[in-house]
């Protein structure tokens, strides 16, 4: 084995790995933020805006989030060659696409289970 | 790529083993409190987390005696109160996490084939924080002075008109500092993980368990500084009146939940976690073939980990949030359950995929019963992540039961399997087999015993926390059943420390390998770990290269002996593992655990308000940790040296490769994490109470040019200390100029933070004025909390210089200066734009 001075690009390594999660991570912020201080909002009577526009930032959120998720899943070594990450062993190499891509698939689900809740429920409904 | 030509020659040269042996020999006698070998704290580590948990263990027994019948008065209300939260805050802040810090400390160097973690010293720092200020806070329940509050302290209960006198503070104080002490114990873990591991174990052949280990301290980097700023706020308030959480004041006691939970949610999978990491190590030995699904396994950490930082608002679902926030942290919620899933199905297809029959051992039987009983807790989890369930279920003993089913089930049934299962790691026997069998069976009948009828006793309507119940409600028989299913839970753990007595002898290993493992902490070990570093092919190296253990305890591999005539490690890069440099690393001392004590003595004072004494703990704890570190930075002297097989490494270097400088940047993601807590109780408080902002409810802001004068000064600083960096003289030499920049990027700092408090008090803003005045003068505040750090730094820095410490060559203390201060800058930059502009765009 050789000795070595680079430190591996270890930032996109992680950013690579964790794409899908920080996706879902995104979208369950911009999702529930905006959601709850526009509700608060209207009931303060602050800024009153129309129950569908609620629902159509979180459904047009929802759709974008899936949507760059697929793509990920779909290009991984597209998306890799964007962060300049790459493993120096092909084993390596497989082991983070492979893993790279049951996050994202592990996020795309949750994406679509919180995002497909706007079809059932009023957005500023109160349960009590 | 793996072209590693040639192993050592042998017979290695005489003398070697006994030297190394003298370099890591561990301090004899009452010494022993100085050492740093991580066998030797992290022994002390889980000695002193398993103590915790006999002592919460207690109370528990005695709640149950309490509640056995209805109308009880065995214990009274207050000390009920007390004894609960006691026992909840113990399991939670004083077992659980450390023990799992703990473990990682003593089994990770040995897994990785590292001689120990790379700061050793702070190791040691943050395990005596953790015994004194533990110790210190669980003894209050003695002396009726234990916080009431609950293990989460919600205000306003907690707020001074509802719980008067130093209980609390208690709490906030020695709870508080204790997370500082795991945030420690996760910068070694990170630091270590990443960049102590042998050559050729690429992230991909990782043991599971460090895998584990390094979300686990990726999360603490994250979850804890929220409900460390939490705690802040709420000590702030109960002390100076800062209205935080007081609704009066445009304060809000749901912020507290949220930081509360942001924090509380991923702590239950923050002990599950590495738990589940050792589970993973332990299935494939037993079933004798490699983890099924090592990948999965792997993603399912990550995704878990991940994922739990998604669910805090599933505490808050009777709160009176939109239906439609519930519902997103309900499928949230949900969704977790599937890479926990995905852990258990792997461990059941090892089992059943075993070249040999599953052997049935003390820790086989542990690990059984953990996927019974934390399988029924993921179970009712899915059930109260229902929002309509868990409306019917919230604060009942329902809840009680399902997450004693998760933390019992999912950490101390894998932590007793552990016990059995790495003994012969650290004792020279092995814990009995036969009374191992004893302790499982009295322990798994007893826990669901215990906990299964409170699932129907909650359903039933019993409330959580009552001190006791009348008899007519019909809840008598389920308690009582409760009450001796605890006591059998109880009889199964006494067993254990029977044993423990009887067997356990520390300061030696036992037979070698006695499970037939894979992995590395089962090759041959002393107080050096092993002989010599191996070069790692495979993720079970033991079972791949027959050979493997005989070559390292010969010297055949890497780093046979002591070349720098200290105690060393090999430093690899963090994805493929390649050699970079040899790091050199202190030994036993005095300072770790003098100013650990200071530090604790220091936090514990201002609980009872004695404030001079308490500043004088704390500048006696800075004062030791400037000695512990002077020693540190040891520069390049020692030139290269050779580690076997044809490499040759630096004994020192500087910048990003260095291991002071990745520890420095974890430090600065938790530094962000508490900021970014900030900023959201910053515009939560706004969210809920625009009312009381500024100019409307408030002064208006000071004129633009006080931001700007921050603004040059910051910047002017940071421009001074790229100057220092440039301005450093070789080897040898002195330069004014180096102390000069320095005092001014200092100075700067000051005067920067100066403008920004002159500039709101001028316009009349106080702190206790509103949840405005106390947001803006908390947000100074933490900008004030580093620039004192780096005050204290620079003139350590400035110091080093002047001794011939520190020059362009030997840098690490100044690099990790400028990182610092380059951080408070960008953060300082971002809080004068929230502060100044923010107002200004929504008024």
């Amino acid at each position: 084995m050789k000795a070595g001075n680079d430190a591996g690009p270890l930032a996109g390594g992680i950013f690579y790995l964790l794409i899908g999660p920080v996706i879902w991570a995104a979208h369950l912020l911009l999702v529930y933020g905006p959601q709850s201080a526009l509700c608060a909002f209207r009931a303060d009577g602050m800024i009153v805006v129309a129950p569908f526009v609620i629902t159509a930032l979180v459904g047009v959120l929802t759709v974008t989030s899936m949507a760059t998720l697929a793509l990920v899943f779909w290009r991984p070594r597209q998306v890799a060659r964007l962060l300049r990450f790459d493993a120096a062993e092909e084993t390596d190499r497989r082991f983070s696409i492979s893993a790279m891509r049951l996050l994202t698939a592990l996020s795309f689900a949750g994406v679509t289970w919180a995002g497909a809740v706007v079809l059932f429920l009023d957005p500023c409904a109160q349960l009590r | 790529m793996v072209d590693f030509t040639a192993i050592n020659p042998t017979p290695r040269p005489p003398g070697e083993l006994e030297e190394l042996k003298r370099v890591w020999a561990t301090p004899k006698g009452w010494r022993i409190v100085t050492a740093v070998n991580n066998t030797v704290i992290g022994l002390f580590y889980i000695g002193v987390a398993f103590l915790f948990f006999l002592m919460a263990g207690v109370l528990a027994l005695l709640m149950r005696t309490q509640l056995a019948v209805g109308d009880n008065n065995f214990i009274g209300q207050e000390l009920y109160n007390q004894m609960f939260t006691v026992h909840g805050t113990t399991m939670m802040f004083l077992f659980a996490v450390p023990a799992v810090e703990a473990l990682g400390v003593m089994l990770l160097p040995q897994m990785l084939a590292a001689r120990d973690l790379p700061f050793p010293r702070l190791s040691a720092f943050a395990i005596w924080a953790y015994v004194v200020g533990g110790l210190v806070f669980f003894s209050t329940i003695f002396y009726d002075l234990a916080p009431a509050g609950g293990w989460f302290m919600y205000p306003p209960l907690t707020l001074k008109e509802y719980s008067p006198g130093d209980n609390a503070d208690f709490w906030l104080l020695g709870i508080g500092f204790i997370e500082i002490s795991a945030i420690a114990g996760a910068v070694e873990i990170v630091v270590g993980t990443l960049r102590t591991r042998p050559p050729g174990m690429s992230l991909a052949k990782m043991p599971i368990f460090a895998w584990s280990m390094l979300i686990f301290a990726s999360m603490i980097m994250f979850a804890f500084p929220a409900v460390i700023l939490a705690t802040m706020m709420l000590e702030i308030e109960r002390s100076f009146g800062w209205p935080f959480f007081t609704a009066e004041f445009g304060g809000d006691s749901l912020l507290w939940q949220h930081l509360f939970w942001f924090f509380g949610h991923p702590e239950v999978y923050i002990i599950f976690l590495p738990a589940a990491g050792l589970v993973s190590m332990m299935v494939p030995t037993m079933a004798q073939t490699p983890l099924i699904g090592y990948r999965l396994i792997v993603v399912a950490l990550i995704a878990t980990g991940f994922f739990s930082f998604g669910l805090w608002v599933h505490h808050m679902f009777t709160t009176g949030i939109p239906a439609l926030s519930l519902a997103f942290f309900s499928a949230a919620s949900m969704a977790v359950a599937l890479p926990s899933s995905i852990q258990v199905f792997a461990w059941i297809a090892t089992i059943a995929a075993g070249r040999e029959r599953f052997r049935i051992t003390t820790p086989s039987l542990f690990i059984l019963g953990f996927l019974f009983i934390f399988t029924i807790g993921g179970l009712t989890g899915v059930m109260v992540a229902m929002v309509p369930f868990d409306f019917q279920v919230h604060d009942t003993y329902f809840v009680v039961a399902h997450f004693h089913y998760v933390l019992v089930g999912g950490m101390v049934f894998p932590l007793f399997a552990t016990f059995y299962y790495w003994t012969p790691m650290v004792s020279k026997n092995m814990l009995s087999e036969r009374l191992g069998r004893w302790v499982f069976w009295l322990m798994f009948l007893g826990f669901n015993i215990a906990f299964f009828p409170m699932h129907l006793t909650g359903l039933l309507g019993m409330p959580r926390r009552v001190w006791t119940y009348p008899s007519e409600l019909g809840w008598d028989t389920l308690n009582m059943i409760s009450t001796v299913g605890a006591y059998m839970l109880g009889a199964g753990v006494f067993l254990f420390v029977f044993d423990l007595l009887l067997r356990f002898r520390p300061g030696g290993s036992g037979p070698e390998n006695p499970w037939r493992a894979g992995t590395l902490e089962w090759l041959p070990n002393d107080v050096y770990s092993t002989r010599s570093i191996p070069l790692v092919t495979s993720r079970e190296p033991i079972w791949d290269q027959p050979d493997l253990a005989e070559d390292v305890r010969e010297g055949r591999y890497f780093l046979p002996n002591a070349p720098t005539g200290g105690r060393e490690t090999i430093v690899t890069s963090p994805i493929d593992a390649r050699p970079q440099y040899i790091i050199q690393m202190p030994g036993p001392g005095w300072p770790p655990l003098l100013a650990a004590i200071f530090t604790a003595a220091f936090f514990l004072l201002l609980t009872i308000k004695l404030v001079i004494v308490a500043a004088v703990c704390g500048v006696i704890a800075v004062a030791f940790c400037l000695i512990w570190t002077w020693s540190l930075d040891v520069g390049p002297a020692k030139g290269s040296i050779d580690i076997g097989g044809g490499i040759s490494l630096p004994t020192y270097v500087t910048g990003p490769t260095s291991h002071s400088w990745w520890a420095m940047v974890v430090l600065m993601f938790v530094a962000a994490s508490l900021y970014l807590a900030y900023v959201f109780s910053y515009l939560f408080l706004w969210t809920v109470s625009p009312e009381v902002w500024s100019p409307a409810g408030s002064p208006a802001l000071p004129a633009l040019s006080w931001p700007a004068a921050s603004t040059f000064l910051l910047l002017a600083g940071a421009t001074f200390v790229v100057a220092a960096g440039r301005l450093l003289p070789p080897a040898g030499k002195f330069g004014v100029a180096v102390p000069l920049a320095i005092f001014l990027a200092l100075a700067c700092l000051a005067g920067s933070l100066a403008i920004e408090i002159a500039g709101h008090w001028r316009t009349g803003l106080s702190p206790s004025a509103n949840a405005y005045g106390a947001m803006v003068y908390l947000g100074v505040f933490l900008f004030g909390q580093l620039a004192f750090a780096l005050v204290i730094i620079g003139l350590f820095t400035i110091a080093r210089h002047a001794a011939g410490k520190l020059d362009r060559e030997r840098r690490v203390t100044f690099d990790n200066l400028a990182l610092l201060y380059h951080y408070t800058v960008v953060q300082s930059l971002l809080g004068l734009a929230l502060i100044h502009g923010f107002p200004r765009l929504v008024g």
